[in-house]
Formats: C-alpha cells, structure tokens, sequence
C-alpha cells in the first residue's frame, strides 16, 4: 500500500519542535508562488471587508461627471453614469468572495458527504450516488446554472444556491477516492473492531485524514464559483440588486471602446482573485501532501 | 464485571467446526478447514500455526470480521452463550469492543494517525457507554495506567507519531482493555516490536490478564510466548488443528510430528553456533488441499492412510488431544 500519511505523521521523521501548524507554515512558504497567491486572496479580501474605510463615495451614488478616465478623484473613472468605479470595485468584491465563498461550501458539504457514503459504503450505494454524479458532470453546467437562474429568478440567494447545487461532482470524486482508499487502512478495522458505528468511522476516524485534498478542492471550488457567478452577471443573470464585479463587466460592454476602464478594473479583480485561490490551491496541495512533497525533493 | 453471563461450564467462547472458505479466480481457498476450540473463564488460550495457517484468520472470524468474498461455511461460535456468526450487524457492533476486544499486531498502522491517543481509547467508552468525552478521556487514562505507560496524562493528549512502538502496543492494549471486555483476543502482539519490548509487552499481557480476570486468547507463532503466557495450546497446520492440550504437555510429551518439528525449530540459546533445524517444504496450496492429512508432505513419518484420509481427534486423556494416524488404536483399510 502506498503511504498516505497526512503531514502530521509524516512529520514524525524529522525535528518534531515546530508542531504540525508550524510545519506546515513552513513548508508552505517555500513555495513563493503560493504565498504570493495567498497575498493576492488576502489583499482582495480585505479591500472587499473594508470598502467603506477606503473610499467616500458609494457604489451607486450618482453626481460626477461620466466616464471620466481614472485620476485623483477617481482612482478608477467613473461609469456612464457618473458613479466611481474604485467604489464599485470595492462593494462589487463583497459580492463576488460572499457568492464564492458560500457556493464552494455548499457544494464541498454535498460532495464530501456524498462521496464519503459512496466511498464507504460501496456496492449499490456508490453506484446509485456515482451514476447521478456522473448524469449532472455531463451536463453543461454553465448552461444549466443559466437555465435555473432564470427560471428562479436572478436574486442573489438563488445564485449562490444554484451554483452550490450543481458544482458538488469534483468533491463527490475526490472524497470517494479519499475513503476507497482509507476504509481499508488499519485503524479504520480497529475502530470497526472496537465497536464503532459507520457514522463514527465516517466522520471521526476517516474524514480528519480525508481532509488535505478536500481542503485543496474547495479553493479551487471558490474560484470557480467566482469566475460562474461573474460569468451569469455578465450574462445579465446575476442579482441587478447587488454590484458584482461580472454586473460591472456587463455594464461596460457598451463603453468598451469609449472607457475602457469600466471592464479593465472588474476584469482585473477577477483574474487576480481566481489567480491567487489557484497558486494557493497548488500550495496548499504541495504543502499538506507528503507524496508530492517527497517527489519534489527527491 | 468479568464473567457476567458466562455460559454453563466456565466455557467462555466455543467454536465448532468452523469452516472458512474464500472464493478467487484459481479455486476456493479452505482457509479454516474445521476448526474446533474454546476458551474457558479467565482462561489463556494460545493458537500456533506458522504463516498462511488460519490462525489469524480464524480469530477475525469469531469477531465476525471477515475479509471481502469469505464465507463461513458452516461452523457455530458462541460466545456468552450466544452465536455470534448468527447475530446481525448491530448485534455485533454491540459486543465488539464491550465484551470482545482485539489487540492488533501492529500498532503503527492501527493507531489513527490524525486522534489523540486519550481520544481513540475512550471512544469505545463513548460508543457503547454513552459517556461524555471528557469521562471517556479519563477513563482512557486510566487504562493508560493500567498499561503501565508512564505520566498517562500527557500520553492522553499526544498523537500516536509521538509515541514509540512498544507504547502504542501498551495505547492498543489499553484501548482493548478499556470497554472491561469478557475476552481478549490478541493477534501477534508482538510481532512489530524490539525483542526487549516484546518480552515487557508479553509480561504486561499476562499481567492485565490476571489483574482484570479475563480470557486471553493469543494468536501467534511463538512458542516462546504461549509458553510464557497461556494455559491451553492449539496447533494450527493448514486450517486445521494438528494437535491440542495444556502448554505443559504438549511441551513436554508432544504426539504430532507438526509440534514435535515446531519445538524443534525453535532456536535455543545453546544452540548458538549450531544449526537451526526447520521444517522441510511449504504449507500445501490451499486451493486444492491433497485428501487425507494436511501435513502428510512435509511429515517425516507419512503412512499411506495419511494420503488418503483425514485423521480424526484421539483423545489422549486430559485436555491433550492429537489428529494423527501414528496415534490412532487401529488404522482403517486403505487398499482399494
């Protein structure tokens, strides 16, 4: 059997002073690309977390001059109606990490669950859970998100429980494959052996050693949950309530030629949060997964 | 505690003619071919057998813990009084760990690497006594205590990575021993540890046994262990028992040419420099066992009859009991 040991036992061959978090700090930030990542998320998030301490104006307060190019004023112009764009950036970020955020945890609470039954219990179970994981990957999921978003209507609560809803095939796979592998570990027996219920053995013994690549898996969910949501308001299917950096975009198409600023800003807020959860991701993959780690000293 | 709900003669688990088969793509494999034991109150019952013997096999079969495309062919084990391959999942989950409890040989890989040890030995206490963590944690370190770990409280909250190797075998005993089970079985405890741990680790098996008062019985193929531990022997060849009967005889006056051949390999220190004997050939394929006795390959005093027929158990007074033709009053007529 290969070895799987999470970083915690496979910290026991070297110096055991830094403990498991300090371990793991470490290994991460030999990675200067994932910490630039993780920088990149940070910096996004607290701009988003503190949008009214840097700037005086509000997303949709009107009464400047439109389409002005960025300057003193205005860091990033203003839109065809004359509202600051750094503002909209700002308050347009809340909305684009709470959607990421709340669509990845959706999505990673189904998929784990789900794949944690079908890789534990097996048989007809799995292959139930496994033939419908299968039917909804193969449906084209941006086109169904459209689809359901516009039957339910474009509020903010059915985007993000659509894109929960139908992203959770990726963490139903990678679960399953997690507890395929772990329910035939040793220690799973001993808890078996000691009279221990499925349930405990699902979520005590096994989900804790699960739980590195699960971690890796719901970054990369936020991000495409971001880069969706972005996709749907560009798409005029986002909630026209709420200021989201794909709304921004879809506001500027018109301007594109005229402002170009009013789709650079957004479009660069996305790229650069995506960017940054993917170098992270990669990190945190390397930094928590022994196999990887070793490959990449040897 | 101990001995509650005992079955009638101080007989604490029974197994009759057990038979384990396991389906593969080249045959079915007879990996317990009839198999008949028991383990009386506070009794240390050991079973010997070299690799591929069944000995191991057998003891997961009495906690119904058989490996995937093993059947039980037919066979009783009553534990308590009940027939445990009778009972239903829930049923066994109840006993497993509450009444039975297993020791396993390695403790590296037993041990979840990602739970406190204070943790794992007291969730068999959450499971069957409903007790909150932190009763359970305590409890737990009591039975650290009981293992002689040293400072067991700090032992409680540290990871298994932490812990040396005769340790998490004392953390494993501790978590058999913590549920107060009827009956323990232990599958070479010993196999993964220094020799100098192995003997602290034999000394603290037969300890707990006599300080708790329960039934042990030792899977292993050390005969220098079920000397120094148990009461009652079984040797194992091939899925079946070759010869049976308290230690003390079966060491001293053995009948079966398989023991004698056991005791003979085993190297003493006098022996140093000389030459270890050992036993010619291989356990015979158990897919398609030869008819007749199953170690009539390997046997230096093979007889036609052991060709052609399975010996049947004679009686040699007392517990001893042999399965061997050399033995048998008269032998049947093997010419056809």
């Amino acid at each position: 059997m290969t070895d799987r040991r999470p970083p915690a036992a496979a910290a026991a061959a070297g110096p055991r002073r830094p403990g498991a978090i300090g371990l793991f700090l470490r290994k991460y930030g030999e990675n200067r690309s994932a910490v630039a990542g993780a920088m990149l998320v940070a910096g996004l998030v607290a701009l988003a977390v503190a949008a009214p301490l840097l700037t005086g104006h509000g997303p949709r307060q009107l009464g400047a001059v439109p389409l002005l190019p960025p300057g003193a004023e205005h860091p990033m112009g203003t839109d065809d109606l004359g509202r600051d764009i750094w503002a909209q950036f700002l308050y347009g970020g809340r909305t684009s990490l709470l959607v990421g955020l709340v669509a990845a945890a959706i999505s990673t609470a189904i998929g784990v669950f789900l794949g944690a039954v079908s890789g534990y219990f097996g048989g007809l179970v799995d292959d139930a859970i496994q033939r419908v994981t299968e039917m909804l990957s193969i449906v084209p999921r941006y086109f169904l998100a459209m689809v359901t978003v516009a039957i339910l209507g474009p509020t903010i609560l059915n985007v993000i429980v659509v894109i929960g809803v139908l992203s959770w095939p990726p963490a139903t796979k990678l679960a399953r494959a997690e507890f395929v592998t772990l329910k035939s570990r040793s220690f799973v027996d001993a808890a078996r052996m000691s009279g221990a219920g499925p349930w405990t053995i699902i979520f005590s013994e096994i989900l804790p050693n699960a739980l590195p690549p699960i971690v890796v898996q719901t970054i990369l969910a936020v991000s495409a949950a971001v880069l969706m949501e972005a996709t749907l308001s560009f798409l005029g299917l986002g909630d026209p309530n709420l200021i989201s950096w794909g709304l921004m975009l879809n506001k500027a198409q018109t301007f594109l030629t005229i402002a170009p600023w009013m789709a650079i800003f957004p479009g660069l807020g996305i790229s650069l949060f995506i960017l940054g959860l993917n170098l992270m991701g990669d990190g945190l993959n390397q930094a928590l997964n022994p196999r990887l780690r070793r490959e990449a000293k040897a | 505690m101990s001995g509650a709900g005992g079955a009638g003669g101080g007989t604490l688990l029974a197994v009759e003619d057990l038979r384990l088969h396991i389906d593969t793509y080249r045959g079915t494999v007879r990996a317990i071919d009839g198999i008949s034991f028991t383990v009386g109150q506070q009794e240390s019952v050991g079973i010997v057998g070299e690799s591929g013997s069944g000995k191991s096999m057998t003891a997961l079969s009495v906690l119904g813990f058989t490996p995937p495309g093993a059947r039980v062919v037919s066979g009783r084990v009553s534990f308590e009084g009940r027939d445990l391959l009778a009972l239903n999942d829930a049923g066994m989950r109840a006993i497993r760990g509450a009444r039975l409890a297993m020791v396993f040989q390695d403790p590296m890989t037993f041990l979840n690497p990602l739970m406190r040890i204070g943790d794992q030995i007291g969730e068999v206490l959450v499971t069957h006594r409903g007790l909150g963590r932190r009763e359970a944690r305590a409890r737990a370190v009591e039975a650290l205590r009981l293992v002689r770990i040293p400072s067991p409280e700090t032992v409680a909250g540290q990871y298994p990575h932490q812990l040396s190797g005769g340790m998490r075998q004392r953390a494993l005993i501790a978590m058999a021993i913590v549920g107060e089970p009827a009956l323990l079985i232990a599958d070479e405890p010993t196999t993964a540890l220094d020799v100098t741990v192995q003997a602290q680790i034999i000394a603290l098996l037969r300890d707990i046994k006599e300080e708790r008062g329960l039934s042990l019985l030792l899977i292993t193929h050390d005969l220098g262990i079920v000397a120094h531990v148990c009461d009652r022997l079984y040797v194992v060849y091939a899925g079946r028992i070759m010869e049976e009967g308290a230690v003390r005889t079966l060491f001293a006056r053995s009948m079966h040419p398989y023991t004698a051949a056991l005791l003979a390999s085993v190297a003493y220190d006098e022996d140093a420099g000389g030459t270890v004997s050992f036993i010619e050939g291989n356990v015979p394929n158990p897919i398609d066992p030869p008819p007749g006795c199953r170690f009539q390959t390997r046997c230096p005093r093979v007889m036609p009859v052991c060709r052609r027929m399975q010996p049947p158990r004679l009686p040699q007074g007392g517990d001893h009991a042999v399965y061997c033709w050399l033995h048998a009053p008269e032998l049947p007529d093997v010419r056809d």
